[in-house]
């Protein structure tokens, strides 16, 4: 090896070694900021279920929560909606929320009853009458689906579907593994 | 953030636009390579199948775990939409489809590895762009306001970082691969580069797996980084004592 070479990969080494230290991971933890965005504090909201009660994202401090965007007219949504449904019935007992927000101001209210009816739907169904929570969320394309943590935490986010409910429980693990926040 | 074009009544995730339009420049410089390097345009068809069944594995990696139950299920295993996917089975079923197609055409490793290269750094800016455009893999806190505007939420926009770098790399190869003339060096070059890249920006990354306080994909990049270096000298070592 010619020592030129020698000298500037030693030099590359050091370089790198002190970049390596300079950017260790702290440990005081991000400041956590609202946003719908994966690694950011989902935003909070609040909004009627189709049982008329009033449903707020704080209150479901400390579980796990999906929350997925869909309209009844939405065939992809459609699709994956079962899956959510046996999810929810699994893993609810380990501290998981399904919440399906409808895009009501684009939907149909009787056309949402049916098709609570028809897949029997037992996780909350929220309406976006106003679209707000849509656009807090920046929603692009329905279905799309956040996938929240224990600590309020998004830790990801899925836009299109349908999802799989292999893919589905693969993300769950994921925030089920989280801590209580 | 743009995770998806709206067009009239048509909405399109942008991720997989960004990785099909990254794998066609990647295969038609592989093609060029390929030509150039007299092994012809078969090399980017090699690529493909390779990444075809990378895909795929990756994706079974991922979801049979959790089990395909449903029609869905397997459909979803081809579905671009959900970037997930299994790293290591993923790359040993690219790794193995692309050996096996080359001993079927009679590639040499080497030359081979040389006409692939620039698809190394074409899916690394694609993947790059995409995960700035869904939001995902973000950095950490930064008080500058042009990059915290670009990153979204006051975040360093790392993906960008890694586009931007990955078209600076993609450079300082394209220049300098002609000088290198043995075979294998030319991919090795790429490979540091690109490794390097990585090694820069996950420096600023907010979430990494870590190990001892060092983020583990930057403990690989350097890893890669110093391989790639050493294989140079390696493979120019070697042919001088041929």
């Amino acid at each position: 090896m010619p020592k030129s070479w020698a000298l500037g990969i030693a030099l590359i080494a050091l370089v790198g070694g002190i970049w390596l230290i300079g950017t260790r991971v702290r440990e005081a933890g991000l400041a956590v900021q609202e946003a719908p965005q994966p690694g950011y504090r989902a935003p909070g909201f609040s909004l009627r279920t189709l049982d008329g009660e009033l449903l707020s994202l704080s209150d479901l401090q400390g579980r796990a929560v999906v929350l997925n965007f869909w309209a009844t007219w939405c065939p992809p949504c459609r699709a994956e909606m079962p899956a959510f449904q046996r999810l929810y019935a699994r893993y609810a007992d380990r501290g998981l929320t399904v919440i399906g927000v409808n895009a009501t101001h684009t939907d149909n209210l009787a056309a949402v009853l049916a098709f609570r009816q028809q897949y029997q739907l037992t996780f909350p169904i929220l309406l976006d009458e106003t679209g707000q929570v849509n656009r807090r969320y920046r929603v692009t394309a329905l279905p799309t689906t956040f996938f929240i943590d224990a600590r309020g935490i998004i830790r990801d986010v899925v836009v299109g579907g349908p999802l799989s409910e292999a893919a589905i429980e693969a993300r769950l693990s994921e925030i089920l593994s989280t801590g209580n926040r | 953030m743009l995770p998806a074009l709206s067009l009239g009544p048509f909405t399109l995730p942008t991720r997989p636009l960004l990785l099909l339009l990254g794998l066609w420049l990647g295969l038609s410089l592989v093609e060029r390579e390929g030509r150039r390097r007299g092994i012809g345009a078969i090399v980017a068809m090699d690529a493909l199948w390779g990444l075809a069944a990378g895909y795929i594995a990756g994706r079974i990696g991922a979801l049979l775990p959790y089990g395909l139950s449903s029609p869905w299920d397997l459909l979803s295993i081809l579905r671009p939409v959900d970037p997930m996917l299994a790293p290591l089975p993923a790359l040993l079923a690219t790794a193995g489809v692309i050996a096996w197609r080359w001993h079927r055409h009679r590639i040499p490793w080497g030359v081979g590895l040389d006409a692939t290269a620039p698809l190394l750094f074409a899916m690394a800016i694609a993947w790059a762009l995409g995960d700035w455009a869904e939001g995902r893999r973000y950095g950490e806190p930064t008080a500058i306001p042009l990059l915290a505007a670009l990153g979204g939420g006051g975040r360093h926009p790392v993906q960008l970082y890694e586009a931007g770098l990955g078209v600076l790399a993609f450079i300082l190869w394209y220049r300098t691969r002609k000088r290198l003339q043995i075979p294998g060096s030319s991919f090795l070059l790429a490979f540091a580069l690109y490794s390097a890249t990585r090694f820069i920006v996950e420096g600023f990354r907010a979430e990494s797996a870590t190990w001892a306080g060092f983020r583990v994909p930057q403990l690989w990049g350097f890893v890669g980084l110093m391989i790639g270096l050493w294989g140079l000298t390696w493979v120019e070592r070697r042919s001088r004592t041929e």
